[in-house]
């Protein structure tokens, strides 16, 4: 009868192993899908940002005529985007149109026409939500990824990430243009 | 028939037996009951008809010949089997169709169509060829797989709205509600009213309540169990506020999660109990981000992973605390377990002051289980499966290495 109870014993632990195991690797593969996914919700937002820059060109090009050059780089750099393949091209063209846009923005604020139109106004609300949008997303990326290295890293994870090639993942960094700070001019 | 005729004629029932009889088909009585109500749902009235139905019936058959009043006495007893495994089998197929129309229903609400019959019938039939197949190993592979694997699976596996919701919590990292992506996401933050609802004990002012009723049972050490005879969820639309934005969530579905008990009181063996949901209230939510047909984002139950929970953050930062714990606590479990089947499977015996360690037999239990043709068959499986080798053919295989050998004790003078 003892004999019978530990075998029962060992089916069940046996099982019980099966079940860890098989939710370990639904964990893992989760976790991996929700780093890709939080990449790619930041790239529709990248996306969405540069879908307003024709409709702040046609508010701005009448009176920024002077400015023809900007305005010329940033259609560029949109055009460049929205044929970029790889993600690291995406990431590098969005930041670059985005300091160009706080550059129209900036010299707008010279146009006392412009200031005051309520498209203006309005796309730079939008834009400005975007951006705000796009903060927490990177946020929240880097959050997955966090979750993504300590899931492949942790016992038991670890026994099946090293055989599924699940490495660690880089966090989103801030360029250095980003981090530098040139001082408020008054 | 006619060994049936002889044991019948030979039958020797007192009055003293008759009166026993009686006694013990009351108490066979309080089986038929539990079966009726709790297998076949039946709404028994009065409860107490087969207290006086049982016997009732013997005493009648008593009046004509006693014989025949212990023959109903032994049909009552064996219809309790009869009644409970049919019983079974019709509550397999209730569960399994109210499971099939729920699902149904989930997968309208996906915009999918229904399971085709045909498929239906064969997983129906893929069921009964299953336990067919189990029942012709042997009646104690039956009772291993069905009675004891089985429902431990089903137990570990069987996935629930509660177990969904903190596995994507312990995956998903939590959304800031401005930004929050469509599609399966966690969101936390406080509680506002939309609309406010009254409470069902107490109409306490609250946003949803969860209610449950109870049934108390007593043992006969006075200690109460209790099994869930009601649940239900009432909750208004409310929005729920982080520091970048709100999001109105529509409350279709949802789950209270490791709530507090707000009110709790027992009364004729019913055990009442409310959860309240109130303003304020910090919480965490799973579900999905959707937008509403006035393009207004919400945030709703998500059909395709089939979840959607609201909890307590201080009861979900409970539970992340404990859960490393628990799991600590299972791996050591699990070590110990395996290391304790592992002794029980060793043959070890003492033998001239030697410790014999046998080999670890690894044949299979039950092996002389036969087919179940007959009711012999089913005997004879039971009493074949504790007839073991006899002991010393299993130390015959013992490893050479194991030999442990007692020294001898020094000689004094």
């Amino acid at each position: 009868m003892i004999q019978i109870f530990a075998y029962v014993i060992i089916g069940l632990v046996v099982l019980g192993l099966l079940n860890v195991m098989v939710s370990t690797y639904n964990r893992l593969v989760m976790l991996k899908n929700n780093v890709d996914k939080s990449f790619m919700n930041i790239d529709v937002l990248l996306k969405q940002r540069a879908d307003e820059i024709p409709n702040l060109i046609k508010v701005v090009k009448e009176s920024m005529k002077f400015e023809e050059s900007m305005l010329t780089k940033l259609t560029e750099l949109r055009t460049q985007f929205l044929n970029a393949s790889s993600p690291e091209e995406k990431v590098e063209l969005s930041n670059q149109m985005q300091n160009q846009l706080k550059s129209v923005f900036a010299v707008a604020e010279n146009y006392p026409d412009i200031k005051t139109s309520q498209n203006f106004q309005m796309l730079q609300g939008r834009v400005s939500q975007i951006e705000d949008a796009i903060a927490d997303r990177r946020e929240f990326y880097n959050e997955s990824v966090t979750m993504y290295n300590i899931g492949i890293a942790e016992f038991p994870n670890l026994l099946l990430a090293k055989p599924m090639l699940y490495g660690r993942k880089q966090l989103l960094q801030i360029s250095e243009q980003e981090k530098k700070y040139d001082g408020v001019a008054f | 028939m006619n060994e049936f005729q002889e044991f019948y004629n030979n039958l020797n029932v007192d009055n003293g037996l008759l009166f026993m009889l009686m006694l013990m088909s009351t108490f066979v009585a309080i089986f038929h009951t539990l079966i009726l109500i709790g297998l076949y749902e039946i709404n028994l009235k009065p409860k107490w008809l087969f207290f006086v139905l049982n016997p009732l019936s013997i005493g009648l058959c008593s009046l004509y010949d006693n014989r025949l009043a212990a023959l109903i006495a032994v049909g009552l007893f064996l219809s309790v089997f009869v009644l409970g495994i049919v019983g079974m089998i019709v509550s397999m197929i209730r569960s399994g169709y109210q499971d099939s129309k729920e699902e149904d229903l989930r997968r309208r609400r996906m915009g999918k169509t229904s399971i085709p019959i045909w498929k239906k019938i064969l997983m129906t039939l893929s069921g009964l060829l299953f336990f067919g197949f189990v029942l012709t190993l042997g009646v104690p592979y039956f009772i291993l797989i069905v009675f004891i694997i089985l429902p431990f699976l089903t137990s570990i596996l069987k996935p629930d709205n509660k177990k969904r919701f903190y596995k994507f919590q312990r995956t998903l990292p939590t959304s800031n509600i401005r930004s929050v992506a469509m599609g399966l996401a966690e969101i936390s933050g406080t509680v506002k009213t939309i609309e406010p609802l009254n409470s069902r004990i107490g109409t306490k002012p609250c946003i949803g309540f969860l209610y449950t009723i109870e049934t108390v049972t007593t043992d006969k050490d006075g200690r109460d169990s209790y099994s869930l005879e009601s649940s239900e969820t009432i909750c208004k639309s409310f929005y729920i506020q982080d520091k970048s934005g709100q999001i109105r969530v529509v409350t279709d579905d949802i789950e209270f999660i490791d709530f507090e008990i707000d009110e709790q009181y027992q009364s004729s063996m019913k055990r009442y109990t409310q959860y309240l949901l109130k303003d304020n209230m910090e919480v965490l939510i799973i579900g999905k981000a959707a937008l509403a047909e006035n393009n207004e984002p919400v945030f709703q139950k998500e059909d395709i992973k089939n979840v959607f929970g609201i909890s307590p953050v201080a009861s979900v930062e409970d539970y992340n605390t404990m859960r490393p714990i628990w799991q600590s606590a299972g791996y050591f479990a699990y070590f110990w377990v395996i290391l304790i089947a592992l002794i029980f499977l060793t043959p070890v015996r003492l033998s001239n002051n030697s410790l014999v360690i046998g080999k670890i037999d690894l044949n299979l239990p039950f092996q002389n289980s036969k087919p179940v043709k007959s009711l012999d068959d089913f005997y004879d499986n039971i009493y074949d499966s504790y007839d073991s080798e006899p002991v010393e053919n299993q130390y015959n295989q013992q490893a050479d290495s194991a030999e442990v050998t007692v020294a001898p004790a020094e000689k004094t003078d």
